[in-house]
């Protein structure tokens, strides 16, 4: 129920209940006064009419009283019954007739000898009519009645009286009178004061006690001896009127069906009952009237205060409805609509404060936007961060569940995203790294801003179980969650190798740098080295000449010489060496079998001479290099192999290729002798610059320098192996046959 | 300082570690010219230097080669270099005491740097003439 129809209601109700109460109140009021008065009056009426009736009943009494006393009448009547003459029938009829003739209700007057048979009437047609059996002539013996009712031969209601005739105390005869009841009838008719619907009814009583109506009534002009009303009909009043009972009906249903206010009288000598009643319609006619005006008054006061509550509440209303209207426009998202303040009143108060809301709510909207704006902006560029963040992002809660991990992580461990999130962190951890749980633990009861495990090697893995190191910072986030820490991991597989390619190159340059070095100082030493003992052996010669001891200048000359030769050697060797070093390659395809062919063909002498068996193996391949640069690796390694010879052992030198072991692509060319052999501490030293093992042989120190500066420029590698002294050596070397020209010069 | 009864009247006993003939021969011939009473035993490399003074392998008879009073050592040497022969005579027990003179073709040389802090006890410019070498001498008291 909405407020409009309970205001009105409510309204409705608090007037409409108190009018009806009083009208109520005063209208039974009226009505018990209006019964009372009602009944007062038909008894006022009612006792008249008894009066009325009364005294037209012993009027009539006194008329049959006069004409029965009339003493001519009763000797004619003696006399006609002794004698039976007509005569004394005349003087009847005459003297009846008379009667007749003075009172014009008189109809008929008949004299009835006891015998019942009429011996004199008005009416000639009447005599000789017996009446033995009826009441009226039984009645009538005994004493005088009014009391029969008749209708005669012209259906008319008459009114019979009959009484005794008696001369000097003998019974005569019956003297029966009918008379027409207009008189009565007039005053029964007589409705005075009683409007339109009142009226007196008048019975007689049965010998049974029922009633009979004696007169017609107002509206049923047949009631007369046809209506009647059975003794044991206890609630109609006629029944209380003619056995006597004077009573006040305030509500009974006459015989028309219709609720009248009744009142009884009983008139005692001819013992009639009398009633006087009225309809209560009529009665009551100005209470229904006045009930009705009440009604219609309410009725007509209910319209006007319907309208006006109607009215009211829609005042009231409206703007409330209004406002609803208004706040399901806000909640539909119209922050713009404004509710009506233009009343003053209290609505006008509402709608005021409605539009504060609203327009706080507006401002609040638009800072809501906002901060909604920044935080899209600031998400998305989280997410764009986040997401072109080339290390791997992850939020880890303090239970290690991950909360958030990016695309970098994603590609970086193979796992996808929604594999991650929701999962323990350790997921990305190795299993051998099982302190991860505690130390994570550990770190978020002092969460800093800090690289993970700083020092340490630290290895995440992948879906597919491989592993990647990685460095590891951690940031503590305070979310309203708690604190979760974000780490950004870094694939650092690149780094370290770069790291670890710095690091060799920082070696292989720290080495190059210490061979410049040593370099130098050996070039600087072993250049010095001859002039120091030219003039070292000049300032001898300068003593010997003074002593002239001829046999120690020839050798003093013989030293200069010789190192004066071997500081000529040393320069060729060394600017042999350098240009290796400065220039750039040109390799072509060369078969080795030919290269040590031309080799061995330089070496003819010293082959010759010391009878040195050279083994060249079959079927040698042919190699991408630079010639004669090969020729010069060649000579060189054959060279030694026949210099460093054992005293008394021929020299046996074998020349081919094998495979590696380790990589059986690999050819491994290897010069291998029967000589003296390597100890195994100087088998590395011995391809440094001006390193000889002895200084026995001749040499400069510088062939092996060379070949490794060729093997290096080629990308090989040259090593040897030997069993140690007295065991011969194998030089064994591999190139890259690539075109790459390597320059590794110093 | 190097005790003056060292000697005690015997030949000064001088080991001399040098690859260059032509050189070792310089400084031999120097000594004699300077009639310094001497006993010099030569070997060319650093192996040998080594074995002489640990009394290894051929040099195992204590008697025949006895140990020097004075090593003097060249740098440049063919198997084991002369500053790891200096160390491995410094960090012996046996012995650092013996003086370590090095033999040099230049004093500028940052092989000496090298050598003094090796613990090196003198240093001698190739060719060696009397003056420095007296002079080096009396440095490690033996004049």
């Amino acid at each position: 129920m909405n407020i409009k129809a309970k205001l009105i209601l409510t309204f409705l109700s608090i007037s409409l209940i108190s009018i009806v109460i009083s009208n109520s109140i005063l209208y039974f009021h009226e009505k018990e006064n209006a019964t009372r008065e009602i009944l007062n009056h038909l008894e006022s009426v009612a006792s008249i009419q008894r009066t009325r009736i009364q005294g037209l009943y012993q009027q009539n009494m006194e008329r049959l009283r006069l004409v029965a006393s009339r003493t001519q009448l009763r000797i004619s009547l003696d006399k006609y019954n002794q004698t039976g003459e007509i005569l004394h029938q005349n003087k009847m009829n005459r003297i009846i007739a008379d009667a007749k003739k003075s009172i014009d209700d008189f109809k008929v007057i008949l004299i009835v000898a006891l015998d019942g048979k009429v011996v004199a009437a008005t009416n000639k047609s009447r005599i000789d009519q017996n009446i033995t059996n009826t009441e009226i002539f039984y009645s009538g013996k005994k004493e005088n009645r009014v009391n029969f009712f008749e209708l005669d031969e012209n259906q008319n209601l008459m009114v019979m009286f009959s009484g005794p005739l008696y001369l000097k105390e003998k019974l005569l005869g019956v003297l029966v009178i009918e008379s027409s009841i207009n008189t009565m009838m007039s005053s029964i008719k007589d409705y005075t004061g009683l409007g339109e619907t009142g009226e007196t009814v008048l019975a007689t009583r049965t010998s049974q006690g029922d009633a009979v109506f004696i007169m017609p009534t107002r509206f049923n002009k047949d009631a007369a001896l046809n209506l009647r009303i059975n003794s044991n009909q206890t609630n109609i009043p006629m029944i209380y009127a003619v056995n006597g009972d004077e009573k006040l009906f305030e509500n009974y249903i006459d015989y028309r069906d219709k609720a009248v206010l009744a009142v009884t009288r009983y008139i005692k000598g001819p013992e009639w009952g009398l009633v006087v009643k009225i309809d209560k319609s009529e009665a009551f006619s100005y209470l229904i009237q006045m009930r009705n005006t009440v009604i219609a008054i309410l009725i007509i006061f209910s319209i006007i205060i319907i309208i006006i509550s109607i009215y009211i509440s829609r005042q009231i209303t409206q703007p409330i409805i209004k406002l609803t209207n208004t706040a399901k426009k806000i909640i539909e998202g119209d922050l713009f609509v404004r509710a009506d303040e233009t009343s003053n009143d209290e609505t006008g108060l509402l709608g005021r404060t409605f539009n504060l809301m609203t327009a706080s709510l507006l401002s609040e909207q638009e800072k809501l936007n906002k901060s909604k704006e920044q935080l899209a902006s600031s998400e998305a560029l989280f997410r764009g961060v986040l997401e072109s963040a080339i290390d791997g992002v992850l939020m880890v809660d303090n239970k290690g569940i991950i909360l958030l991990a990016n695309e970098a992580l994603s590609n970086l461990t193979g796992f996808s995203i929604d594999e991650l999130v929701g999962e323990t962190v350790e997921k990305l951890v190795p299993a051998s790294f099982d302190t991860h749980t505690h130390q994570r633990e550990e770190y978020f009861k002092n969460p800093t801003t800090r690289p993970m495990d700083s020092g340490l090697n630290i290895f995440s893995c992948r879906k597919d179980g491989t592993q990647f190191p990685v460095e590891v910072s951690l940031t503590p986030v305070v979310t309203e969650q708690g604190t979760v820490v974000a780490a950004i991991i870094q694939d650092v597989t690149v780094r370290i190798q770069i790291e670890r390619e710095k690091e060799q190159l920082l070696k292989s340059l720290e080495l190059k740098n210490a061979e410049l070095e040593r370099f130098t100082y050996t070039v600087s030493h072993d250049l010095k080295s001859p002039l120091v003992t030219i003039s070292g052996f000049i300032g001898l010669l300068e003593k010997d000449v003074a002593e002239n001891n001829k046999e120690r200048m020839y050798s003093d000359f013989e030293k200069i010489r010789d190192a004066a030769n071997t500081m000529q050697h040393l320069l060729n060797d060394l600017l042999e060496l350098s240009r290796i070093g400065r220039e750039t390659i040109t390799r072509v395809d060369v078969a080795v079998e030919d290269l040590v062919n031309s080799v061995l063909k330089l070496l003819t002498a010293t082959i010759t001479t010391t009878q040195a068996k050279i083994i060249v193996e079959s079927e040698l391949p042919t190699i991408h290099v630079e010639e004669a640069r090969f020729k010069e690796v060649y000579l060189n390694l054959i060279e030694n192999a026949i210099k460093y010879r054992r005293v008394g052992v021929i020299p046996e030198i074998i020349i081919g290729v094998r495979r590696d072991i380790n990589n059986s692509n690999k050819e491994v060319f290897f010069v291998k002798d029967n000589g003296i052999g390597i100890d195994a501490r100087y088998q590395k030293k011995i391809f440094g610059l001006f390193e000889r093992l002895s200084n026995a042989n001749e040499g400069t120190g510088v062939g092996l320098a060379i070949v490794k500066r060729i093997m290096d420029i080629h990308d090989g590698r040259i090593w040897v192996e030997s069993d140690g002294v007295g065991y011969g050596s194998t030089f064994n070397f591999v190139i890259s046959q690539n075109d790459e020209t390597l320059h590794r010069g110093v | 300082m190097m005790d003056k009864k060292f000697t005690n009247g015997e030949p000064l006993k001088i080991l001399l570690v040098e690859d260059n003939l032509a050189h070792a021969e310089m400084v031999i011939r120097s000594f004699e010219v300077n009639r310094i009473a001497n006993e010099i035993t030569h070997v060319s490399d650093g192996e040998m230097a080594l074995d002489y003074l640990h009394r290894r392998g051929d040099y195992s008879d204590g008697n025949k080669y006895p140990l020097p009073h004075l090593v003097l050592l060249d740098l440049r040497l063919p198997k084991i270099d002369g500053l790891e022969v200096l160390d491995d005579i410094k960090t012996s027990d046996d012995l650092k005491s013996i003086p370590v003179v090095i033999l040099t073709t230049s004093g500028t040389d940052m092989d000496v740097a090298k050598a003094y802090k090796r613990h090196a006890n003198s240093y001698l410019v190739k060719p060696i003439d009397f003056d420095s070498f007296t002079l080096m001498m009396n440095e490690l008291g033996y004049y």
